[in-house]
């Protein structure tokens, strides 16, 4: 083969490589982020009302608390307030942006979150109304202990009573955007602090922690519940990321488009492959004429041609895999970790794919050469 | 050895055909440098490409020791050109990537022979030759003599029973066309190959054992030669 075909040949089988590990690692991607999704290690739930009076999405806190008593004795559950991100909160003499949650007392417990400092609230506080509030161990660590001993949720001093910390974004369920700087509330202290306002009266959701339970086993409970109740309005059990749903689609759709983008690069390396070794042949159709003058039948010509193409797969593969790497490294760095996984499977996934698009396109030139007349090419010496 | 029987071959199709060889009889024998002449069209090269099992005939009988091979399918036929016969051509027709060994190893590719043997008889046909001192260089560095010499050696490597070169010395001078003829007919004298030389070149035609003259696809005279014998290139050839 010609040293500038063999280069283009590389050059092509390189894209085709670049092309097949994007679309590997993107598929990895998408594989490891369908996996964040995937509820079943988590054994948390969120029941919610997705349209109650006035378009509002969520439930009132008897609602909730007549849902918690249909669940069995080995699950447990938490009302959950949406997040009040316009509270004025003031710490010692500062203002500060925090959200403001009502849960119930077992909150800590259902998420897993560590006491770090004194303790979470009890039944007792939510049932007497206490002006207390946890807080997370990050704005113990901002403001300091004693700031935080002069505590003020718009205009009402409370006593921060503990510290937490812990995966404080996964208790975001449905709807809320809790963060490290969140405070917990009694939710019925919660009520009574924001009583009035346009939310009041309103929990968002029945967080529910149930080890064993499926979602299918949960919508069947509350199913049959609601079939007793009259006017029964309509409830759904979620996972915890499904909050995300919405951007959850919108990568999906991007990954796809890169798939897509991918495959298409594939489709064309591999036609590339093929117009170069076709042209090769044409150029060399002599050299194959007096090969067959020679003895050569049409599998040792094809066997050649396979052998030239898979030899400059492997070259370009080489090449590809470095090329992959690189491109993975920079959309990594600028998109975000999860999109392209880039290991080693991807890249023998890439060569060996490479390999066999060498292979697979050989078998239009390796034809053509086949059908060479020796006499007439040969004839075109004189 | 080899007998041609009534061969006939036509190009193209009725009505815009051309006979390119016009019931042709002949006989080719071993230890024998038969010289094929006649003008441009007369059929030389095709009668050559058709003994050669690279072309097939229209019509009549080839047999090669006793078998008949027009009913050979594609695979016997390469295995014939690859172990009975040896060719030679004017434009050598070597591969300008490959050394010299390489290119003489070319058919050993395509032969029954083990691989651990391909380069021992490259190496000895090249000694044969007189050209095993250049085996590592490539074509473009020998001149148009040591070419063809190459040439040889590779229609030499599988044994073949019968030699068939088309204007061997088309594209070489005088003096190195006659060494060639040399060899050609050394080839035929010391080693019972059967040589088929198609020239336009009296010189070479006159050191064959025998002339064959073509016309519009016919033999229209086969005739053994003495070492007397003068042949001229025809005015028109």
């Amino acid at each position: 083969m010609k040293p500038l075909y063999k280069t283009l040949l590389i050059i092509g089988i390189a894209m085709g490589v670049v092309a097949t590990s994007l679309i590997f690692g993107v598929g990895q991607g998408m594989v490891m982020h369908i996996r964040e999704k995937d509820p079943n290690d988590l054994d948390i739930y969120a029941v919610y009302q997705p349209t109650s009076s006035g378009g509002i999405t969520g439930m009132t806190l008897h609602f909730a608390r007549e849902i918690a008593g249909w669940l069995p004795d080995d699950v447990t559950a938490s009302a959950v307030t949406f997040d009040r991100y316009d509270a004025e909160v003031k710490i010692g003499a500062e203002f500060f942006s925090s959200r403001v949650v009502g849960v119930d007392a077992g909150f800590a417990t259902l998420f897993d979150l560590d006491i770090t400092e004194g303790r979470f609230f009890s039944k007792e506080d939510q049932d007497n109304r206490s002006r207390v509030c946890v807080v997370t161990n990050d704005l113990v660590d901002l403001f300091g202990r004693e700031a935080l001993s002069s505590f003020m949720i718009n205009g009402v001093e409370y006593e921060v009573i503990g510290a937490v910390q812990g995966d404080v974004n996964l208790a975001s369920l449905m709807h809320g955007n809790y963060s490290s700087s969140s405070v917990f509330l009694p939710i019925e202290t919660w009520y009574e602090q924001f009583e009035g306002s346009f939310y009041a009266g309103v929990t968002m959701q029945l967080a529910v922690h149930a080890p064993g339970y499926s979602k299918a086993d949960l919508n069947q409970l509350v199913s049959q519940n609601l079939i007793n109740m009259e006017s029964a309005p309509t409830l759904k059990v979620a996972t915890p990321n499904e909050k995300n749903y919405n951007a959850w689609a919108r990568d999906l759709l991007i990954l796809a488009g890169i798939f897509f983008v991918a495959f298409l690069v594939f489709l064309l390396a591999g036609l590339n492959i093929i117009q170069i070794a076709s042209a090769n042949v044409y150029d060399q159709q002599r050299v194959f004429g007096l090969k067959v003058a020679l003895g050569a039948l049409p599998k040792h010509l094809a066997g050649e041609i396979t052998g030239e193409i898979v030899a400059c797969a492997l070259q370009g593969g080489y090449l590809g895999i470095v090329l992959a790497g690189i491109v993975n490294t920079i959309m990594n760095h600028y998109v975000g970790m999860y999109w392209a996984a880039f290991n080693i499977f991807t890249a023998i996934a890439g060569m060996i794919l490479a390999l066999l698009v060498g292979w697979i396109t050989s078998v239009i030139p390796a034809r053509q050469a086949a059908r060479i007349d020796p006499v007439a090419v040969l004839r075109q010496e004189r | 050895m080899i007998e041609l029987i009534s061969i006939t071959k036509v190009y193209g199709q009725e009505p815009n055909t051309v006979t390119a060889l016009d019931r042709v009889t002949l006989k080719l024998n071993p230890n024998e440098l038969t010289a094929v002449m006649g003008p441009s069209g007369s059929g030389k090269t095709t009668l050559l490409n058709i003994i050669g099992c690279l072309d097939s005939a229209t019509a009549g009988e080839y047999h090669l020791d006793g078998e008949n091979v027009a009913g050979l399918d594609l695979k016997a036929k390469a295995r014939l050109r690859n172990e009975m016969f040896g060719f030679v051509f004017q434009a050598f027709n070597l591969l300008p990537d490959k050394t010299v060994l390489d290119n003489v190893m070319i058919p050993s590719r395509y032969s029954r022979r083990p691989r651990k043997e391909w380069k021992p008889k490259a190496m000895a046909v090249l000694e044969q030759m007189g050209i095993a001192d250049l085996a590592l260089r490539y074509p473009d560095q020998l001149s148009g003599g040591q070419q063809q010499r190459v040439a040889i050696a590779r229609a030499l490597v599988n044994d073949p029973k019968v030699i068939l070169a088309d204007e061997p010395t088309g594209n070489l001078d005088s003096a190195t066309g006659r060494e060639i003829v040399d060899v050609l007919k050394t080839l035929a004298d010391k080693q019972g190959k059967a040589v088929v030389v198609v020239t336009h070149d009296g010189m070479v035609a006159s050191q064959a054992h025998r002339l064959l003259q073509m016309m519009d696809g016919r033999i229209i005279d086969d005739s053994m030669l003495d070492s007397s014998s003068v042949v001229f290139s025809h005015p028109n050839f």
